[in-house]
């Protein structure tokens, strides 16, 4: 197993149990970078995904890693892509409120990151095989 | 909630989603798409209506091929976040206008005639203008 792999799941294990003990923000961190980590493996493991990164423009290694994924995601799926597209939007907005504003995160809310980044994580698994 | 506006930080990326999208038409059924705003987390959030279109492969390859060509062209302008049913929208902290087809604020429409849009693209057809509630 990749060690990006290891981090990712280390990353919900992490997520659960800060969930449990009602650190919701945090959760919702945990959840975010989870998928993060899972997105850095598939940019390490294929060419295309590097290739995109490369010349991404954008700021920031977020926005480069989605951005990259998402061509290479659409000519796998275009089911996947948008379901994608939406879930990690979602994801990153809830874990910009977590990380960055004075709102706090609702337990709902941490219930609905965790869900959001199963989803995403298995998505991704199920389109790279990992 | 987080902060809601119609007040697009950019103008010329908000006319480029609204030209492309006014553009789709199958079988007489046109894809109608309302616009929302929110500049907490810098997210462009679209309602597309009807639902079932987008079960038709030929319209979900264009939403695709639109969200892509918008982050190809502006990779650092905000996301963009599709939805077929307004509660999942608003779920999200967006206030989505009740009215159907394309609603444009009035200074948002200023902001693109004023110059920061795209100069290339006409507004579509059919856009409303309507105030701000």
């Amino acid at each position: 197993m990749s060690n990006y792999q290891l981090k990712s799941e280390n990353s919900i294990t992490a997520g659960v149990l800060l969930q449990k003990e009602e650190k919701y923000d945090n959760s919702v961190h945990c959840f975010y970078y989870a998928c993060i980590q899972m997105m850095i493996l598939i940019k390490e493991t294929n060419p295309i995904v590097q290739r995109n990164f490369d010349r991404s423009t954008a700021l920031g290694i977020h926005q480069q890693l989605i951005t990259s994924i998402m061509p290479d995601l659409n000519a796998r799926s275009i089911v996947d892509f948008l379901q994608f597209n939406n879930e990690i939007q979602l994801l990153r907005n809830l874990r910009v409120i977590g990380d960055y504003r004075e709102i706090l995160i609702t337990a709902n809310e941490a219930i609905e990151a965790s869900l959001l980044s199963e989803n995403i994580i298995a998505l991704l698994r199920r389109n790279y095989l990992i | 909630m987080p902060e809601s506006t119609t007040i697009p930080r950019t103008p010329h990326a908000l006319s480029y989603i609204l030209n492309t999208l006014s553009l789709w038409k199958v079988d007489n059924k046109e894809l109608q798409a309302t616009y929302q705003y929110t500049d907490l987390t810098n997210t462009h959030s679209l309602l597309l209506q009807p639902a079932s279109l987008l079960e038709e492969p030929s319209f979900l390859k264009k939403v695709n091929a639109t969200i892509l060509k918008f982050y190809e062209l502006f990779p650092n302008e905000g996301i963009i976040l599709t939805g077929t049913n307004k509660s999942s929208l608003i779920k999200n902290g967006l206030t989505i206008l009740s009215k159907e087809g394309f609603h444009l604020s009035v200074e948002m429409m200023r902001l693109i005639l004023s110059g920061g849009g795209d100069k290339t693209a006409d507004i579509p057809v059919g856009i409303e203008v309507i105030e701000e509630i």
